[in-house]
């Protein structure tokens, strides 16, 4: 199994800019190819399941994610052939999780102003970058000129 | 897709983890490749331009020589040797040679077995996620093996 065999494309979605901006990169990448490309939305979870109204924070969570995965196929040029995964958990695993299932190729995310918030952790690019072992293509801010 | 792409390299092996794929990107179609070396120089009054590396020229000759296979492949590569910027460090070099090329891909190799200790160390890669224009290609390290299955097999596909 290598990626002789599979040129997927794994993407992150979470509705930004940036990731519209990768959404774009990547159906530009597999477009009349033949390949596939995997669009990723993470519903993340409450942290705790004693959390009241957990099953509300649940489905709100993933029908927020739904809403954005709709959004995703909608950017995607006809004729580029795509898939929507919806996982549960922090962005960055689950992206990681469907290339590791798919076999990707190569992962592609937007970078959210990693450069402005440095230190706060939790960014999602940087994680993916320590999670896998596949090429990841980090696309930039959309910087305002 | 793309038109230029940056390779950026320090010589070290790591770095070429990074090259298979950047074949791989632009064989199919034909896109020029700049490869970007940084020559990092001593600071301060007296070793002052002095390049840090002891063995910056055999690390350039072996640069140099990648560029002619590159070339000799089919591929319109080209060398670009910067420096000066030690201040800053070699990631915003490589920025500013994409900038003035208007390169749409920079490709660079984490160094290490997984990102993180680049990232913990604030690797050349990390400050490139920081500061690029352009979209950035991390290729990690274990990724080399795939790639080079991919690599074969693409020319195979060419040939």
């Amino acid at each position: 199994m290598s990626s002789t065999t599979n040129n997927t494309i794994v993407v992150g979605y979470d509705g930004s800019p940036e990731a519209r901006a990768a959404l774009a990169y990547a159906a530009e990448r597999v477009a009349g190819s033949g390949k596939l490309f995997i669009v990723v939305a993470a519903a993340p979870v409450p942290d705790l399941l004693g959390t009241p109204y957990y099953q509300q924070h649940l489905d709100a969570s993933q029908s927020r994610s739904r809403e954005l995965l709709e959004e995703a196929a909608s950017q995607v040029p006809a004729g580029v052939d795509y898939a929507t995964e919806l996982i549960d958990g922090p962005a960055a695993d689950a992206i990681v999780r469907v290339a590791d299932v798919r076999d990707a190729r190569e992962i592609v995310i937007g970078s959210r102003g990693l450069g402005r918030v440095r230190a706060v952790l939790g960014s999602v690019s940087h994680d993916v970058l320590h999670l896998t072992h596949r090429p990841v293509v980090v696309i930039p801010p959309t910087r305002e000129e | 897709m793309f038109k230029k792409i940056i390779w950026a390299t320090d010589g070290s092996e790591a770095a070429d983890h990074a090259l298979p794929y950047v074949k791989a990107l632009a064989a199919p179609k034909g896109s020029k490749v700049i490869v970007c070396h940084s020559v990092l120089a001593l600071l301060g009054p007296r070793a002052g331009g002095v390049p840090i590396a002891a063995d910056e020229d055999d690390i350039k000759t072996k640069i140099q020589g990648q560029v002619d296979a590159l070339g000799s492949e089919g591929i319109d590569a080209s060398l670009r040797i910067v420096g000066g910027d030690t201040v800053h460090g070699a990631a915003h070099d490589i920025v500013r040679v994409a900038d003035e090329e208007g390169a749409d891909l920079i490709v660079a190799a984490t160094r290490g077995h997984t990102a993180l200790g680049g990232l913990l160390l604030g690797s050349v890669t990390q400050r490139l996620l920081y500061v690029a224009n352009c979209p950035v290609l991390v290729v990690p390290v274990r990724a080399h093996a795939e790639a080079a299955a991919a690599d074969t097999s693409s020319e195979r596909a060419l040939a």
